[in-house]
């Protein structure tokens, strides 16, 4: 097989990588902000169903949930396909590790501000949202970029149920040609490129967004 | 629905032989450790070289290996590995993959260890003309294991959450195990949630044991001799 | 006379075990300029706190406007305020605290303007017209645009004052707001207090280090210890001639080494 088709046919399933990635991050940015917040102002029931959530999905791995969610949830009458699968298990799995890190960016603003929100009398919502959650935000873009990365790792997986994405089209080029350095070495390339285009979106993200806070962070 | 239910004869039947296979997941976890510690090590002390192309390099090994996925390499290493006349056993390979992996993590958590000892401690070991084995061994190591425990503990739990993609080696580990018994008995229920469940009950039992070892672990250091 | 403004009746406040008020009375006239005074862990912050609702009491009431502020009546009994009742409560209030504490992320205008526009309702010109007149009052009117990260302490203090001001309590609650400063910096920090009060009459309750602008602005000068108030009464006379012997030894300690 000519080096070109290689690569035309795994640029195939980058797309797909791709686009699983672009619809599994949406469902763990609000995955992470939903429960992330539930878990630090709800009352008790509610956070003791985020506490499930999180500690279920970080306690097993990536791989375990998406056959559970492919492989049993069709037993309880639930047929979802391949692809909703892979979204809403990795869409899951990230977001709960995301919860902690709204959580802890919330928790990292100086406890002087929702102070001095308070003397100013504004209501909780408005502490929240237009006090810490933007001084908030700054810091949890990092966690986030590394999140993005590790999502974009645990694609991956999905080529285990079959669904086309780049690790899948690697797999079945290597059992059908002998190319196996060349298909498995042009992967790995590409997933690093993919992750290094979310590096650099990142530092612009965050490069963007501490603009609002002064030169030098959050420190008043 | 006819009502579908969690069928406990069945689950009496599947738990030894998750159980049994739970023994493998242990063994490659254990190996992958100590594999990944020392290749974290090397990683780590690599990264400190006098060479900026050594440094540099090293750098986007680590980088490249932290941002490609353990499942691809773990493919690369099954299926590439032959090429050069290394065949290897999917055990060996699942270990050579994972150590190299979460290696590649823990040279950051030990770099940065290592760069928490202050410079006092470097001028000092260098005032008693220590050779730079001697300074790592006696002075700085004793010092930064303690704070890189539970970030180096985390990382091999993870690890350990890892070792499923194993089964897409064909190593029978306890996720394979259940994927089998599941497509011959057309149940996956039972055996996907033993699954589950055996890697929270591990998790929770070896974050436990981790917080332990850490508090345990003498604050001043100890002597590695 | 009227009532009082403020007025603890029996207080009580703990930290874990450890007792800051226990049974603690305290009272202060409206438009009363009262400074307390008194080592540190004394208690004097945990009062200001109290006050601006950012610490709970554990026993007895606290009067603010003749109000009662961490209670409410309910059925015709008094319970422990919510946060609506708190809302109501804050309004006479306002707090300048030792760091400041401004929004890093909002200009120094809209660090005076936000509140008085999402909390209050105030129109944006109008809100914007009296920041104006505050920064100019504090002596930042060029400074409007900047974020607090470009202002030196003395700034970003004075901001604060400005910030406070601009909901127009009627108790300002000013919490050591010199001493996180640079000794060259206090000075112009007090001055905007020195001409505040000249210009308007304010109910000012005030924790210092600044032992001779406590006796210049104050009313009234408490000494604090081990929450509770050794000795109070006019600045002159504590001053001057305290009778106390811990007063005596504070003030000693202090006049010695300034």
């Amino acid at each position: 097989m000519e080096f070109g088709e290689i690569v035309s046919v795994l640029l195939q399933g980058a797309i797909v990588t791709i686009q699983i990635v672009a619809m599994a991050l949406p469902l763990a940015v609000v995955m992470a902000f939903g429960f992330g917040l539930i878990r630090l102002y709800a009352p008790s029931p509610f956070k003791q169903i985020a506490i499930i959530y999180i500690e279920f999905f970080r306690g097993t791995s990536a791989l375990i949930q998406l056959y559970w969610i492919y492989f049993v949830l069709p037993f309880f009458g639930i047929t979802i396909d391949a692809m909703t699968a892979a979204v809403v298990a990795l869409g899951l799995n990230i977001g709960s590790y995301g919860t902690e890190v709204v959580r802890g960016a919330i928790q990292s603003v100086p406890k002087g501000q929702y102070e001095a929100s308070i003397a100013l009398n504004f209501t909780a919502s408005q502490r929240l949202w237009r006090i810490i959650m933007p001084q908030a935000l700054v810091n949890m873009i990092p966690p986030f970029g590394n999140l993005a990365i590790e999502l974009v790792k645990a694609t991956s997986l999905v080529s285990l149920i079959t669904i086309g994405d780049l690790t899948f089209k690697a797999k079945s080029l290597a059992d059908t040609t002998l190319q196996v350095g060349e298909i498995f070495g042009v992967v790995l390339v590409f997933y690093f490129v993919i992750a290094q285009c979310l590096v650099f979106f990142i530092r612009r993200l965050e490069k963007h967004l501490s603009k609002g806070l002064g030169r030098g962070g959050i420190a008043s | 629905m006819s009502g579908f239910q969690w069928d406990w004869a069945f689950t009496w039947d599947v738990l030894p032989m998750i159980l049994s296979a739970a023994k493998v997941t242990l063994l490659a976890t254990l190996l992958g450790s100590i594999f990944a510690i020392a290749m974290g090590l090397v990683f780590a002390l690599l990264r400190r070289s006098k060479s900026r192309t050594l440094r540099t390099s090293i750098y986007w090994v680590v980088e490249f290996i932290r941002s490609t996925p353990l499942l691809v390499q773990i493919f690369f290493l099954y299926y590439v590995m032959p090429e050069f006349g290394v065949g290897m056993s999917p055990l060996a390979t699942g270990v050579f993959a994972l150590g190299l992996h979460y290696g590649a993590y823990l040279s950051e958590v030990f770099r940065s260890g290592i760069d928490s000892i202050e410079k006092g401690q470097w001028e000092a070991a260098r005032a008693l003309n220590l050779s730079l084995v001697d300074t790592y061994r006696d002075i700085v190591l004793p010092q930064a294991i303690r704070p890189m425990i539970p970030a180096t503990g985390n990382y091999i739990i993870a690890m350990f959450k890892e070792t499923p993609q194993l089964s897409a080696i064909t190593l029978l580990e306890m996720l394979q195990i259940a994927k089998i018994i599941g497509s011959e008995n057309f149940r996956y229920l039972e055996p996907f949630t033993l699954v589950g469940i055996m890697y929270l009950l591990f998790s929770v039992i070896a974050a436990y044991g981790i917080y332990q070892i850490e508090k345990r672990f003498p604050k001043e250091g100890f002597s590695l001799k | 006379m009227s009532a009082p403004i403020i007025e603890f009746h029996n207080v009580k406040k703990c930290f874990g075990d450890t007792v800051i008020f226990s049974d603690f009375n305290f009272k202060v006239e409206e438009n009363e300029i009262v400074s307390i005074i008194g080592p540190s862990g004394s208690g004097k912050s945990t009062l200001l706190r109290i006050l601006m609702t950012l610490e709970g009491i554990d026993g007895g009431y606290i009067n603010v406007a003749g109000e009662s502020l961490w209670h409410m009546l309910w059925q015709g009994q008094y319970v422990p305020a919510n946060s609506k009742h708190l809302h109501k409560m804050r309004n006479h209030l306002g707090m300048v605290f030792q760091h400041f504490n401004l929004f890093p992320h909002m200009t120094v205008k809209r660090n005076i303007t936000e509140a008085p526009m999402r909390v209050k309702g105030v129109s944006r010109q109008e809100a914007e017209a009296f920041a104006e007149k505050l920064l100019a009052l504090v002596g930042l009117a060029d400074k409007a645009d900047s974020y607090p990260n470009d202002l030196s302490g003395g700034q970003k203090q004075r901001v604060g004052i400005a910030r406070a001001l601009a909901m127009k309590p009627s108790i300002l609650l000013l919490d050591e707001i010199t001493s996180a400063l640079d000794p060259e910096l206090v000075d112009e920090v007090l001055d905007v207090i020195r001409n505040l009060v000249k210009e308007e009459s304010f109910t000012m309750l005030l924790v210092t280090h600044e032992m001779y602008f406590a006796r210049e602005i104050s009313d009234r000068v408490c000494f604090f210890d081990q929450g509770a108030i050794v000795e109070e009464g006019d600045p002159e006379v504590i001053f001057t001639q305290p009778k106390e012997e811990r007063t005596k030894a504070f003030l000693n300690a202090y006049i010695g080494q300034s």
